[in-house]
C-alpha cells in the first residue's frame, strides 16, 4: 500500500519549526532503521486514516517504511468482526472453526507477506497472529492495539493473548483501554490530522455556506454534538439537557450524525431522537451521508458549544475534534475523554443530564469562561494529539526499544 | 563578564514516551502504596512530566495526584495540599516523593470517611521514558543565547529550565550553570535562577527569559 505523499514541513505553521525540527533530529538517530506497519485494511476507519498519514510522514523523514495489508475475505472478516465485539465485551460466539480460519488467514498471510523490517508493528486483532512467523525474519515486534480490551469475553480475550504475548512490546491508545500483560505495555494516543479536511481551517464564508445548505441560522449560539445515532452516546439526553438549559438561556440545537438507512438499530434510535425532539424547529436533526467532513468541520467551528455526552466512549476523537478548534467542550467523563477534558482546564466533564443542562447555561451565560476552555483545549490538542504528535512518539518509541530497561536516554 | 563563553551552550530536544506500569489505585491509601512502589520515572511522569504537558493552565495543580485527589476522590483537603506543593522546588525525585507521602499520610492519619474512585476512574501509574539529543543549536553570547530561546520548543525549554533542578541537584537550570560558569556572568545567573517556572505559559516562561537575559525584543 503506497498511500500519497504527506510533507512532514507542511505542519510547521500549526507546530512549529522548532517541532519539526526536533522530530527530523529524533529520525536522525533511527537513520538505516527500517518499519513496517501491517493491517487489515487500506480505506475506512480510523487505523486506515491514521497510517495513510503516518507512513508518509515517517517515509518524508527518512525512515524507509513499508504498509501491508492483509488479505482476508468477506468470512474471515466477519471471523474478526465478532471477535472485536468480543474483545469490547458484547456477546458473541466464536466457535472452533472460526479460530481455526483465522490461523490459517493469518498463516498464509505470513508467507505471502514480507515482514522483515527492524520494526514490525502490527495494529489489531486481525492480523496479531502473523507474529508465529517472527523467527524466521528478526526485528521488534509491536503489536498496536487500538481497540479497548479491559473489559472482554475471557474466552476471545485468551486466544487473542497468546499471541499478544510473543510481540516485544505492546501500545494502547489509553490507560483503561489495556490487560495485564508480561510484555511492555506503551501508552500511544489517537490523534487527528490539523490539516485534514475535518480539521482545517475554514473561512467565514465557507463555515456559513455549509450552515444555509444544512438549513441552520446563526441567529442564536448553536449547542453541537456530532455522533453515530447510537443509544451510547445519547443522543435523546443531550435533547434533555438542551430542553432544561432553554428555560434560562436561548440556543438551538444541532444532532449530527450518519445515516441510519442500512443500521435498524440507528433508525430506532433516530426515531427516538425525532420524539424527544418533539417537533422543535430549533432542534436540527441531521443525517450527514459518509465524506462529510466539511460539514462536521463547519458545525464544529460554528458552535458556541460542544457536547459529548456519551454513555460509553472510545478514545472520544470527536472531543479532540471540537478541542482543536477551540470550541469550549462538555463532555461525559467515560472512556479517553477525561484525558483530554481537563475539567475546567480544558472543558467540563459532566455525569448526568443536569449537569449537561447545569453547564450549557454556565458557559452560556460566561463565554470569557467558555473562550479560556477553547483555548486551553486547542493548545492541548497541540501538544499531545495531533497526527504529529503520534510521529513524534512512535520515534520515540523505536528510540528506546533499542535501548531496553534505560529510563533516561541520551542521545549522541 | 566575558563577551563570549570559553565553551558553548549546547541546546537540546527532548522527547518522551509513556509506559504503563498496569498499577493502579482506587483510594488514597493506594495512592500512597502506589507512590511507595513506584520508579523515580513514575513520580516523575506524574508531577514534572503533569507540568509539562499542561503548559497553559496557570498548573491548578501541579501533579496528576492532585488532580485525581481533586477531580475522582472529592478529597479537597488532600487535593489543596497536593496542590500546593510545587515540584520545581524539589531538586531530587526522592525529596519529593517523601514530601507527597508526608501529606497523604497525614491526611489519612485524620478522621475522614475514606472515599473510593468510581469505575473507570482509578489513578493509573504511567512512567516517562526521556530522550534527549543535541539540537544542533549553539550560544557562545547572550545575544546567541536569547536568539536560541527564541526558537526552542515547549520541551527545549522545559529541559533546560525546569528538568534541570533534577540534573543539576540544585536549584538552578542550565542557562543560569552556563553563564555563571563559562561567561562569568553572576548576576545574571542570578536573576534567570530566580524566575518563576510555574507561570501561566510556555510563552510567558520564554519571555521572562528573554526579558532576563536583557534580549526581550
Amino acid at each position: 500500500m503506497i498511500p500519497p505523499p504527506v510533507r512532514l514541513d507542511a505542519y510547521a505553521p500549526v507546530i512549529g519549526q522548532a517541532v519539526v525540527n526536533e522530530i527530523r533530529g529524533l529520525a536522525r538517530r533511527l537513520e538505516g532503521r527500517s518499519a513496517l506497519m501491517v493491517n487489515s485494511t487500506a480505506v475506512g476507519g480510523g487505523v486506515a486514516e491514521l497510517l495513510n498519514r503516518l507512513v508518509p510522514l515517517l517515509a518524508d523523514i527518512g525512515i524507509p517504511v513499508r504498509w501491508e495489508v492483509m488479505r482476508g475475505g468477506e468470512e474471515f472478516f466477519g471471523v474478526t468482526k465478532d471477535m472485536h465485539n468480543a474483545l469490547h465485551g458484547t456477546p458473541a460466539e466464536i466457535t472452533p472453526p472460526m479460530l481455526d480460519l483465522f490461523l490459517d488467514v493469518n498463516a498464509r498471510n505470513a508467507a505471502a507477506l514480507d515482514l522483515a523490517a527492524d520494526l514490525v508493528v502490527i495494529h489489531d486483532p486481525q492480523p496479531v497472529a502473523l507474529v508465529r512467523a517472527r523467527a524466521h525474519r528478526g526485528g521488534l515486534w509491536v503489536w498496536r492495539c487500538h481497540v479497548d480490551v479491559s473489559r472482554p469475553q475471557p474466552e476471545a480475550w485468551s486466544f487473542l493473548r497468546q499471541f499478544v504475548v510473543q510481540y516485544d512490546a505492546s501500545v494502547f491508545s489509553a490507560p483503561e483501554f489495556t490487560q495485564v500483560l508480561p510484555i511492555t505495555q506503551y501508552l500511544i494516543h489517537p490523534a487527528i490530522d490539523p490539516l485534514a479536511e475535518k480539521n482545517r481551517d475554514l473561512t467565514a464564508g465557507e463555515i456559513e455556506t455549509v450552515l444555509t445548505r444544512l438549513g441552520i441560522r446563526d441567529d442564536r449560539p448553536i449547542v453541537t454534538q456530532v455522533s453515530r445515532f447510537d443509544r451510547l452516546k445519547d443522543p435523546v439526553g443531550v435533547i434533555r439537557a438542551y430542553q432544561l438549559a432553554r428555560r434560562t438561556v436561548d440556543c438551538q440545537l444541532v444532532l449530527a450524525g450518519g445515516g441510519a438507512s442500512d443500521d435498524p438499530e440507528g433508525a430506532a434510535v433516530l426515531e427516538e431522537v425525532r420524539r424527544a425532539a418533539d417537533g422543535d424547529p430549533l432542534i436540527h436533526i441531521l443525517e450527514l451521508p459518509p465524506f462529510s467532513d466539511r460539514e462536521i468541520n463547519a458545525l464544529q467551528r460554528a458552535s458556541a458549544i460542544v457536547v459529548q455526552k456519551s454513555l460509553r466512549e472510545g478514545f472520544g476523537l470527536t472531543v479532540t475534534e471540537a478541542l482543536w478548534k477551540g470550541r469550549p467542550v462538555i463532555a461525559s467523563a467515560v472512556g479517553g475523554i477525561p484525558l483530554q477534558v481537563l475539567h475546567n482546564l480544558t472543558g467540563l466533564l459532566v455525569h448526568s443530564v443536569e449537569g449537561a443542562a447545569h453547564r450549557i447555561r454556565t458557559l452560556l451565560r460566561d463565554p470569557e469562561f467558555a473562550a479560556r476552555l477553547g483555548a486551553n483545549g486547542r493548545e492541548y490538542v497541540k501538544s499531545r494529539f495531533l497526527t504529529t504528535s503520534n510521529l513524534r512518539s512512535w520515534l520515540a518509541l523505536a528510540v528506546s526499544l533499542l535501548h531496553p530497561g534505560e529510563r533516561v536516554i541520551r542521545l549522541p | 563578564m566575558r563577551a563570549r563563553g570559553t565553551e558553548p551552550f549546547v541546546f537540546y530536544s527532548a522527547a518522551h514516551i509513556v509506559e504503563l506500569t498496569g498499577r493502579t489505585a482506587r483510594t488514597l491509601a493506594e495512592l500512597r502504596d502506589g507512590i511507595r512502589a513506584v520508579t523515580g520515572s513514575s513520580i516523575f511522569h506524574h508531577t514534572f512530566g503533569a507540568l509539562r504537558d499542561r503548559p497553559f493552565t496557570g498548573h491548578r495543580y501541579h501533579s496528576d495526584f492532585a488532580r485525581w485527589a481533586a477531580e475522582v476522590l472529592q478529597d479537597w483537603p488532600v487535593a489543596e495540599r497536593l496542590a500546593f506543593m510545587d515540584p520545581t522546588e524539589f531538586t531530587s525525585i526522592r525529596q519529593l516523593r517523601e514530601r507527597i507521602l508526608q501529606v497523604i499520610e497525614d491526611r489519612l492519619a485524620e478522621p475522614a470517611e475514606p472515599a473510593a474512585a468510581p469505575p473507570g476512574r482509578q489513578f493509573h501509574f504511567n512512567q516517562s521514558i526521556s530522550l534527549y539529543f543535541p539540537s544542533g543549536r549553539e550560544a557562545w553570547t547572550v545575544e546567541e543565547l536569547g536568539e536560541g530561546i527564541r526558537a526552542a520548543s515547549v520541551g527545549t525549554l522545559f529541559f533546560h529550565l525546569v528538568e534541570a533542578r533534577l540534573r543539576l541537584g540544585r536549584c538552578t537550570n542550565d542557562l543560569s550553570s552556563w553563564l555563571a560558569e563559562s561567561l562569568q556572568a553572576p548576576a545574571l545567573a542570578r536573576r534567570l535562577d530566580q524566575l518563576d517556572l510555574l507561570v501561566p505559559s510556555a510563552e510567558a516562561l520564554r519571555g521572562q527569559v528573554l526579558a532576563a537575559l536583557g534580549t526581550a525584543p
